[in-house]
């Protein structure tokens, strides 16, 4: 008999103690492991040499030497350029700063590979380069090849991966320490140097490794621009050749660990982020500076973005009239590219998550190594991955069945952008706090459940947001895609990368300027709304 | 390295943004060398804006700053921030995070045209931790220290260079309320240490009263009044002023035959020599402790609220008016209980023109 003065007994919520490792950390680890597989798998094929190693030696070294080069050129370009180019538009009183800040942004749409083959589609003859300095009187160079074409197209594109952690970073920093050191008896200058610069040199430091690690992995532009590098030696010899490829794959990897260390050692000491209530900033006044910078800004806007963009535009637009070009034809490699980014953006999104839930409300050791390897492997160039996975396929006994398969194509994405996930979905967990997890616990004690009416629904702008970022990756990867897609499988980037090889601009073109316009669409969504928020 | 302490001096200055009303209307005032002059008031009220337009952070649209005796910011005259040796507390200190704090400390010690060794630093520097009381800690980064540690080196790094005059932007705000009070004190022994004249930003009351020489109240750009604290209290210019720093009971009243004094429910009241008109309608204001209560039936207790070191209530006079009174512990009543008031005999009131 219940007796109905006493309230019915609750079953505790079950208190898992800190010590012990939960289900989730042991999937975590173990997904962990996966991305951690081509790494080590390089590595290890690296020492099974079966030829001398002065030959694999000679081969290597001069791409070696000019991959370093070029990375370390377009590196600080890059740097030098986006952290002027923020200071510009975020502390000066240049005209149209606003507009600045979003437009600067969106040489980012380009593929570096898309804006190499627009430079040379527009100074080959008939292209609007070529028609323009024709029209000046100059002669158009016959070549756009070698290390200064290679050096000013990746920087032209790569500098917004300094631009905007910079720009974020000197929105947010205090106005008040520049004051102060103004009140000490510095200028305005000094007080710059001496105070806002080594506050924004982490952001300057962390985009400078972006754009080290974006050239170590480049593949399309640089072959375009006949420039050649390691990821042309891994490409070129991975089947006559497998030592030497992998020789080369292992030096990138070197490479992408040494760079990345680097950064951490000159990152230092970095000083927490303040937040304070305050005066707004007072802007630096440029006076008749005003008209070089405006120039400078249209000049980098129109070689990052406009010039390359009206390149295609001209040759498609030549192509529809001409009737050369057909937009069914790009139905499939649309439709293609569109299936594969989707795949990729869930499956990573999934994959990652269990890891960004174990860093997030148990941080230790133990996440923070699975967290490590997802990272990892955005450091370590696509092409490489790519390798690993395909000669694992091939090799390894029990994983002949992946070998061309769409299937390890999206494996290959999940490992390479793992990364741009992660962030987000740490995020997302952190939008469901504490509080409101044990509130849900004790109003609903099936975890299915609240998993769906509580936590999903504020995860899920962080979710989308990182699946976003995915499916913007994978729409430029070109190496990888190369390497991995089934044959006949054609996405937007490897039909446009045959078509620029072959010389069809007009094709290209429209090809192009379709992956361009899905591009933006994603770029605005995920990054230049958010910015524009701020 | 010695210097005089010098005299600040506004003269109709005003600031104003680009499409906005003026934040600072017409402003006036001298700060006497060696005073500390709080600027009060609520946010908004231009405080900040004419404290930075002194250092030279912003620039006045109207008016002449000078600063002992040298013109700073006038029709023709402009000098630079850096270049009129004022010192800054912000008020989240902005202490440099990537040097430490004897480098904070010596920050303003290396600009151009300071001339002093290496030891000269390193000595001023421990005189500078001894006086803020932080000695041992120069080796440390800031965001290791408490807020109130920050507070004291940010005021030590200001004070670095020898400043003629020191101005204090809500130095204290940033701070939780226990800390506030503690570093408040400390940091009023070490101006009046110093001997340095400053000026500081508060919008609280207490603040002001307790550190300032002299409190300059100020509300939508213009200064109402600036006086001693007490003044303030007790001679407010207007109701606006007599509410904000402190809370006040207007009593309806009328004024004597003699004009010297008012009669109102709480009896008769002695009242400032400010010549007033017989038998005109005023409003005496009545700070709470000025009221009296014994047992009696003029007024009703409404409301009790006990502080410890004494108790505010509220009393709801027979023909509708509310007063609240403020009374030490030491007899205390309840709600409902009946009480006859009357007003503290020595205290003069202050009066205003009936509405």
């Amino acid at each position: 008999m219940t007796d109905l003065a006493t309230p019915p007994r609750l079953p505790t919520p079950r208190r898992t103690p800190i010590a012990s490792p939960t289900p989730l950390l042991v999937v975590g680890l173990a997904i962990g492991a996966v991305f951690a597989v081509p790494a080590v798998y390089v590595a290890i094929r690296a020492f099974d040499v079966d030829r001398p190693l002065d030959d694999t030696y000679q081969e290597v070294v001069g791409p070696l030497w000019r991959t370093v080069q070029l990375g370390a050129l377009v590196s600080v370009s890059a740097a030098a350029i986006g952290t002027l180019l923020a200071w510009a538009t975020v502390r000066t009183d240049l005209p149209l700063r606003r507009f600045w800040r979003m437009a600067l942004i969106l040489p980012l749409v380009l593929p570096s590979f898309v804006g190499a083959g627009a430079f040379i589609a527009g100074l080959a003859p008939g292209g609007i380069i070529h028609d323009a300095l024709d029209l000046v009187g100059i002669t158009p160079p016959r070549r756009f090849r070698g290390l200064g074409a290679s050096w000013l197209v990746l920087t032209v594109f790569t500098y917004p991966y300094v631009l905007l952690p910079v720009s974020a970073r000197l929105v947010a920093l205090r106005s008040n320490q520049e004051e102060s050191a103004r009140m000490l008896g510095f200028g305005p200058r000094q007080a710059f140097i001496r105070t806002t610069l080594p506050a924004i040199r982490p952001a300057i430091l962390a985009g400078g490794l972006l754009v080290f690690l974006y050239t170590l992995s480049e593949f399309g532009a640089v072959q375009l621009l006949g420039y050649d590098t390691l990821t042309r030696v891994v490409f070129s010899t991975r089947r006559d050749d497998p030592s030497t490829s992998f020789a080369a794959a292992a030096t990138l990897l070197v490479l992408a660990v040494a760079v990345v260390a680097l950064e951490r050692r000159l990152r230092g000491r970095s000083s927490p982020d303040g937040r304070v209530a305050g005066v707004a900033h007072r802007p630096t006044e440029l006076g008749w500076r005003k008209v070089p910078a405006t120039l400078t800004c249209i000049a980098v806007l129109g070689l990052g973005l406009l010039v390359p963009v009206l390149s295609l535009a001209t040759w498609a637009g030549r192509g529809i009239q001409n009737g050369t070009v057909g937009f069914g034809e790009l139905v499939t490699p649309a439709l293609n590219t569109a299936v594969v980014a989707v795949l990729a953006a869930i499956i990573t999104v999934a994959v990652v998550l269990p890891i960004a839930v174990e860093t997030t409300r148990r941080p230790r050791v133990a996440s923070s190594v699975a967290a490590g390897a997802v990272l990892g492997g955005f450091a370590i160039p696509g092409l490489v991955i790519a390798l690993a996975l395909a000669v694992i396929a091939l090799r390894v006994t029990g994983f002949g069945w992946l070998y061309q398969t769409l299937g390890l194509l999206v494996i290959g994405y999940v490992i390479h952008f793992g990364s741009q996930a992660l962030a987000s979905s740490e995020q997302a967990v952190r939008a469901v706090p504490d509080r409101v997890r044990e509130q849900a616990q004790l109003l609903e004690p099936n975890a299915w459940r609240r998993a769906a009416t509580v936590e999903f629904p504020l995860m899920r702008p962080g979710l989308v947001a990182g699946g976003g970022l995915v499916m913007l990756a994978t729409l430029k990867e070109l190496p990888a895609t190369l390497l991995l897609a089934p044959p006949g499988f054609v996405t937007l980037a490897t039909e446009i990368w045959g078509g620029f090889g072959e010389g069809f601009y007009a094709e290209t073109g429209a090809a192009s300027l379709l992956l361009i316009a899905l591009s933006t669409a994603l770029t605005w969504l995920l990054v230049l709304r958010p910015t524009a928020r701020r | 390295m010695a210097r005089d302490r010098a005299a600040v001096g506004v003269s109709s200055v005003s600031v104003s943004y680009v499409g906005a009303r003026r934040a600072v209307d017409d402003v006036s005032f001298v700060a006497e060398p060696g005073s500390i002059t709080a600027l009060l008031g609520p946010s908004g009220c231009g405080k900040t804006s004419l404290l930075r337009a002194i250092a030279g952070l912003e620039r006045p649209t109207d008016g002449a700053i000078t600063v002992a005796d040298r013109v700073v910011s006038g029709p023709r005259d402009w000098v630079k921030p850096e270049h009129r040796n004022i010192g800054m507390v912000f008020q989240d200190g902005a202490l440099f995070p990537h040097l430490t704090v004897a480098d904070n400390i010596a920050f303003g010690l290396k600009a151009a045209g300071v001339r002093a060794s290496r030891s000269d630093r390193d000595a001023r520097v421990a005189e500078l931790l001894t006086l803020v009381d932080l000695v041992g800690l120069g080796d440390r980064l800031p965001d290791t220290l408490s807020g109130g540690q920050q507070q004291r080196v940010a005021l030590a790094r200001s004070l670095a260079p020898n400043p003629s005059v020191l101005l204090l932007d809500e130095p204290f705000s940033a701070l939780d309320a226990g800390l506030r009070i503690h570093v408040r004190a400390e940091v009023v022994r070490i101006l009046r240490e110093v001997g340095v004249t400053s000026i500081f930003v508060t919008h609280d009351q207490d603040e002001a009263f307790v550190l300032g020489d002299r409190v300059a109240v100020m509300r939508d750009g213009r200064i109402e009044q600036i006086g001693s604290p007490d003044e303030l209290y007790r001679l407010p210019v207007d109701r606006w002023v007599a509410g904000f720093v402190g809370e006040a009971n207007f009593v309806p009243g009328t004024s004597s035959i003699d004009a010297c004094c008012a009669e109102t429910s709480l009896g008769q009241i002695p009242l400032t020599t400010e010549p007033i008109s017989s038998g005109s309608a005023i409003d005496v204001l009545v700070r709470p402790e000025q009221i009296l209560m014994s047992p009696g039936d003029a007024a009703e207790v409404v409301s009790v609220e006990y502080y410890g070191h004494d108790v505010r209530y509220e009393l709801l006079l027979d023909d509708g008016t509310r007063l609240a009174a403020r009374t030490h512990p030491d007899r205390l009543l309840t709600r409902g209980d009946r009480v006859s008031i009357a007003f503290d005999g020595d205290a003069v009131a202050t009066v205003f023109p009936s509405r």
